[in-house]
């Protein structure tokens, strides 16, 4: 590991579970015991939670604002903005769902903080709740995540023991429930209308927005959803100001990323990298470089629903804005990489099928067009393809954007990307009924 | 001028001297048959599928296509869950052959044939029933079957047994 | 009126209601932008994405692609539908539905009223493209109604919006995801909801289609159709019987947007057997000999001569039916008339009092009675009197709109209903008992601040018909409950109605026409006449469409009526029509025109099926040429409506102009007199 290239001013979210150098978290984060309530204490825990108690609630959302924070699921909307929409004066109950349904292929951070420090996940939500006045938390967390879920109630249990949860915490006057919910598994649920429902015990089909969840959300009341790492960061931005956070940052941006790489490196892991850091960097130094001693190809940067990128964009600095300039998104920062060796329309075919698996079926381009893609693809990759498919791809790669969520247009941007960027691949496997390459699928 | 006319006059009767040196072409029906090109529309037939079933599935597009309404029809559901027409009448001394029925058949079920011996001496003769429309054989496109398409469950072809499905879906299931 | 907003659509400038969004303007402005999902009923989804136009908020703004059902129609909006884009977009949008569409057009009973085929012409989509196999899928067996072809499903999601969401029912739902999106139910069985057969209505495709229908299956465009009303309840939903060659084919819903505007239940929609029946009454018979029909009502009229001769006045009577037309009733009120003899109409004398008491109190607009449309707006609802589901179902799914809403809804009723489920309390007591818990209530309502109430159901009902702003109570004037239940449920209205929020009271009735024939001016108990005709003092008793006159009690077969000599005008060959003297057979309801009284006052003109039918004539005009011929001619011309029922002579001859297809004419008998004709 070249310790040189650290860029990283702070650790902030992973400092109860380094192991193994300053950032560098493995990809078994499940082998590292939790961080448990003493220790966690013991290295400053909850300390942001209990000068956010001290502070008036409307106090508590400035100083998120003026931290810059913005949301770490994908989207990057500005936190404090999102907060600020919620209607302080509703006399009912409010509710605050942190968004644990971590689904997206190739992303494993939320994980690792779930795993590793579930403490800083509910301090987050004790000082998100108090900021909004909210007295019921729910965790929503991936299905497949069981052991994650035993750990956060663990974890929640003995919150609860020493007066962080429930009625009156820390005699502030407050009180904050707090309830984990596993999900039954589907990756709409990861939408956050589609969680409400979800949560609510219907069926996950997502809701049309507006109304949006802050007015209008779980069973009608105002409601928050934010994803695991954005609210990991509160306890942090609380205990040591805002113009710190703001400071963490490359480029003008605030804070730091949890940043992933798999798929062709020869490290795959987690990094927590300040927000800006080129994706280069990222590929070259913490992940070691391509695996197979063959050049990348492409790189999908966030997660699977965005536009792949290639080798001339690598000095992009990931951050939402420059991603976006490049004509991609940032998503999760969780990259997947591809060398010289793969087969992109066998790559594609694969994600087509995650999408087609996953789509909730509720309106017509995803739940009809999807499968259509897939089917195609795939007789493209197996060498069945013929003249016409690309016009079809073409067509249905446009079609399947105005849909009521955004979970076909997650499926059109790796798609949409391929066909462009790769369209000799598609041309050349449909000539000569087989692949250029010499590998597989990836 | 009355050289044109004279001129003219020549040039008919030539033509018509040139016809006596010809074969005739007029033939001796009924003791001589025509030869009548296939695709003649002559008496209207009803087909079967290849498996000798009823090819009619009582859809009532050619009722309803018919420009003079002579043909009137009605649906039954079978047991082995076909649909079939109970009832096919097509009154022939009011159609007038042009094929309309043919072209909105969905299923080639029924044709115009070569043949245009028809008449008879009482009108009512000229309503014919199914038994008198029906006949065994395909008739032209002898492969086509409809069942096979349709995606219609019947007995021997369940759900998914036909061309191009796949087998019926199971939605509790998230396999692919 | 709501505001108007100003709409730019396809370059023209449109003024339409501001909060609905852009496919309702577009198809209220009759501009067809194609669309699936969304149903005037139960609103937009979102789920087709077929209603694709480029939507710009105001001149000079970009235009986007939006779903028009999906965008609330602001002022100023430019929408273009014929824009490119929008246009390729909808084809490819039907090239994905038609994906697995299977191709079974031919045999699918929709085919000829199928919005899909519609749309798919409308989009211009054509060529196939796909080379994939299609996806099939398995049948359930919902019941002897409803035929389920999954295949054809095309996820609008109408189904269970419909059947869940509208109609409150929960054994249809949706399961799986992806393109696995089944709707069904969790294993086979008979849908229970009363409007299961709406779904072949709102599926825009073949899933769910009528089994009866299919039966005697022909395409919807060559079913000769006549607008009429259904016979089952006092409802009046106005329905389109479709026939074809001798028989009735099937039954659907007509708009009437005063009445049942877009449904109806099942027991009218598959209730039309009896036109088709075996036992239809098809020739004339006069003494055990059958006869042409004008032979008989000759002979009739000679018999009913010597009898009146013989016996004097009052040897003959008449009862009339519910189920008949004022027509029909009125010509043998008229008979009864010339005959000088004396006329009821069937049921109890205790039925009939309760009835005529309650119409009576409608047509005086002592009572604020609200149409259907009416009944939904309500935020309380106290229903009393009856099983108002089995009764008028109809009414029963407006009061699942008010539930939707969230109002309370309380429930007085002889056993447990399906209703009880959504009640927030339900009473189960004899209807005779149920008087004094209505007049409880309105004692509640004296004290409704008062703590400790004696009865916990009349005081929560009281609160919360105190607080209400649009009360309602529905209460039962079908008989067992008597005088006693329409009066307590009249004061406790008078009680609620406060100057500033009006208390609506409906009162339903047993029969489709209950209304129309309370109103009749002179006629007896339905008890003397029986008991009168069981002792022999009648000599002559004529009974008008016995069969459709819920009357099962009598005629007693243990109470034989020899010494009478009894005429039954019928068109089905029921108890009285077996055991008549003289059966002059007539047209069944579909078959015939009149008019009807529903249960508001709300007089319907019907028109008949142009069945060629085994008799010509309706039971109206057998009565007449029967007055004919006891030589009482002119006396069919001197009659109006109201010399034989209470209505005013304005509204008399409304009646006899009213179209078929109008709203209907409130019949009251004050100055303030509603007029409503279309």
């Amino acid at each position: 590991m070249a310790q040189g290239v650290r860029t990283m001013s702070e650790i902030v979210l992973f400092k109860n579970i380094q192991k193994n150098g300053p950032e560098l978290f493995p990809a078994g984060a499940a082998a590292i015991p939790a961080c448990g309530y003493d220790d966690y204490v013991k290295n400053g825990g909850y300390q942001g939670a209990r000068k956010a108690l001290k502070m008036a609630p409307l106090e508590v959302q400035q100083v998120v604002k003026d931290s810059g924070l913005r949301g770490r699921g994908g989207a990057g909307f500005p936190t404090g903005m999102k907060w600020s929409f919620v209607p302080m004066d509703f006399k009912g109950q409010k509710y605050l769902i942190c968004n644990c349904d971590e689904m997206e292929p190739g992303t494993f951070k939320d994980r690792a903080l779930v795993y590793g420090d579930p403490h800083q996940l509910i301090e987050s939500m004790i000082i998100a709740a108090y900021a909004m006045q909210m007295t019921q938390g729910f965790i929503f967390i991936r299905c497949e995540y069981r052991k994650g879920a035993r750990i956060l109630e663990q974890a929640a249990a003995e919150a609860l023991n020493h007066g962080w949860l429930g009625k009156n915490i820390q005699s502030s006057g407050f009180d904050f429930h707090l309830d984990v919910h596993l999900s039954a598994g589907r990756y709409i649920c990861g939408e956050e209308t589609a969680l409400l429902n979800s949560l609510e015990g219907k069926r996950a089909n997502p809701r049309s927005k507006p109304p949006f969840p802050q007015v209008y959300g779980f069973l009608g009341s105002p409601t928050i959803v934010n994803n695991v790492e954005t609210l990991c960061n509160l306890p942090h931005i609380l205990a040591r100001g805002a113009q710190w956070h703001k400071s963490l940052g490359l480029n003008g941006n605030a804070g730091t990323k949890i940043m992933g790489a798999s798929g062709r490196v020869k490290n795959p892991g987690l990094w927590e990298l300040p927000l800006g850091t080129p994706m280069r960097e990222v590929l070259n130094e913490h992940a070691g470089g391509p695996s197979r001693g063959k050049s990348f190809k492409t790189v999908i940067p966030g997660g699977l629903s965005t536009p792949m990128m290639t080798p001339d964009q690598f000095d992009t600095p990931l951050d939402f804005d420059s991603v976006a300039k490049a004509g991609s998104r940032l998503g999760t920062a969780c990259l997947i990489a591809f060398d010289e060796d793969d087969c992109m329309v066998a790559a594609t075919a694969n994600i087509m099928k995650f999408y087609m698996r996953e789509s909730c079926g509720f309106c017509t381009p995803c739940r009809e067009g999807i499968p259509w893609i897939y089917e195609t693809v795939k007789a493209i990759a197996e060498g069945k393809g013929e003249e016409g498919d690309l016009a079809v791809l073409d067509d249905m790669a446009r079609h399947i954007f105005h849909t009521f969520c955004a979970f076909a247009p997650g499926a059109q941007g790796p798609l949409l990307s391929a066909i462009t960027t790769f369209r000799h691949e598609f041309e050349f496997l449909i000539q000569k009924s087989q692949c250029h390459t010499a590998g597989g699928a990836s | 001028m009355i050289c044109g006319v004279v001129r003219d006059m020549l040039t008919g009767m030539k033509i018509t001297a040139g016809y006596l040196f010809r074969r005739p072409i007029t033939i001796q029906y009924p003791e001589q048959k025509p030869i009548i090109p296939p695709r003649w529309r002559g008496r209207i037939v009803l087909t079967s599928d290849p498996d000798g079933e009823d090819r009619c599935v009582a859809c009532y597009l050619c009722q309803a296509v018919c420009p003079v309404q002579c043909i009137d029809l009605q649906a039954e559901n079978r047991p082995d869950g076909r649909r079939g027409a109970s009832r096919f009448d097509i009154n022939f001394a009011r159609c007038i052959f042009c094929g309309f029925c043919e072209e909105a058949c969905p299923t080639y079920s029924i044709q115009l044939t070569p043949d245009f011996e028809m008449s008879t001496t009482a009108r009512t003769n000229l309503l014919y029933h199914k038994e008198d429309l029906q006949i065994s054989g395909t008739g032209k496109h002898p492969e086509y079957s409809y069942w096979k398409v349709a995606g219609v469950a019947i007995k021997g072809q369940d759900k998914g047994e036909g061309i191009n499905q796949t087998a019926p879906a199971d939605y509790r299931s998230n396999l692919p | 009126m709501s505001a108007k907003i100003k709409i730019t659509v396809n370059g023209v400038m449109h003024e339409a209601e501001a909060g609905r969004n852009i496919l309702q303007i577009l198809l209220d402005l009759g501009i067809m932008l194609p669309h699936f999902c969304y149903h005037e009923a139960l609103g937009a989804a979102g789920a087709c994405r077929l209603c694709a136009a480029m939507i710009s908020p105001g001149a000079g703004k970009p235009a986007r692609l939006e779903m028009a059902c999906m965008t609330r129609a602001e002022d100023g909006m430019i929408v273009d539908i014929t824009n490119p884009q929008a246009v390729d977009f909808r084809e490819k949008l039907i090239e994905e539905l038609m994906l697995n569409h299977p191709h079974d057009c031919p045999v699918c009973d929709e085919g000829g009223e199928c919005m899909l085929q519609d749309m798919t012409v409308l989009c211009r989509h054509q060529h196939r493209r796909n080379r994939f196999p299609k996806r099939t899928w398995r049948n359930q067996d919902l019941g002897p109604h409803i035929h389920h072809e999954m295949n054809r499903c095309i996820t609008c999601y109408r189904c269970v919006r419909f059947y869940r969401d509208y109609a409150l029912g929960d054994d249809l739902g949706v399961f799986g995801s992806r393109g696995r999106v089944y709707f069904g139910r969790m294993r086979d069985g008979a849908l229970v909801s009363e409007f299961s057969g709406n779904l072949v209505d709102v599926c825009p495709t073949g899933v769910f289609t009528d089994k009866h229908f299919r039966a005697v299956y022909c395409r919807p465009w060559d079913l000769q159709t006549a607008p009429s009303i259904c016979p089952h309840c006092s409802v009046g939903c106005n329905v389109l019987p479709g026939s074809r060659h001798k028989t009735l084919r099937r039954i659907k819903p007509r708009r009437n947007h005063t009445v049942n505007r877009f449904f109806m239940c099942d027991h009218g929609r598959f209730g039309g057997g009896f036109v088709n029946a075996d036992n239809r009454l098809t020739s004339a018979r006069f003494d055990g000999a059958g006869m042409s029909l004008d032979d008989a009502i000759t002979q009739t009229a000679e018999r009913l001569k010597e009898i009146v001769q013989t016996h004097g006045r009052g040897a003959v009577a008449a009862i009339g039916s519910p189920g008949a037309s004022l027509e029909a009733n009125a010509a043998l009120i008229l008979l009864m008339k010339t005959l000088e003899g004396r006329f009821a109409f069937f049921s109890t004398g205790a039925e009939r009092a309760a009835h005529k008491r309650a119409a009576a109190l409608i047509a005086n607009g002592q009572v604020d009675t609200p149409s259907l449309p009416e009944v939904e707006q309500a935020d309380f609802t106290l229903i009393v009197g009856g099983d108002i589901t089995r009764e008028a179902p109809m009414m029963d799914l407006a009061v699942r709109q008010t539930i939707r809403a969230g109002a309370p809804l309380f429930i007085i009723s002889p056993q447990a209903g399906k209703l009880d489920a959504f009640a927030k309390a339900a009473r189960h007591a004899a209807l005779p008992e149920q008087a004094a818990i209505v007049s409880n209530i309105a004692q509640a309502l004296d004290h409704a601040l008062m703590t400790g109430q004696p009865d916990p159901f009349a005081g929560a009902a009281a609160s919360a018909l105190a607080t209400a702003k649009r009360p309602q109570i529905l209460c039962g004037a079908t008989g067992a409950g008597g005088i006693a239940l329409v009066d307590a449920a009249h004061s406790l209205v008078a009680k609620a109605v406060r100057p500033e929020r009006p208390c609506r009271l409906v009162y339903w009735f047993p029969a489709m026409n209950s209304f129309g024939i309370s109103l009749a001016r002179n006629d007896e108990s339905p008890d003397t006449i029986k008991q009168d005709v069981e002792n022999g003092r009648i000599k002559a008793l004529t009974i008008l469409e016995h069969g459709a006159s819920l009357d099962s009690e009598w005629p007693d077969d243990s109470k034989p009526m020899k010494s009478c000599f009894t005429i039954a005008v019928d068109a089905i060959a029921g108890k009285a029509a077996t055991d008549a003297d003289a059966v002059l057979p007539c047209a069944s309801h579909y078959e015939t025109f009149g008019t009807v009284m529903n249960y508001e006052g709300r007089a319907q003109r019907f028109e008949g099926l142009p069945l060629p039918r085994p008799v010509t004539w309706s039971s109206a005009e057998v009565l007449l040429k029967l007055i004919e011929a006891l030589g009482a001619g002119e006396a069919i011309n001197r009659t109006e409506y109201h010399d034989l029922f209470e209505i005013p002579a304005t509204m008399s001859s409304l009646i006899g102009t009213l179209a078929p297809d109008s709203e209907g004419l409130l019949i009251r008998s004050t100055a303030a007199v509603r007029e409503v004709v279309g």
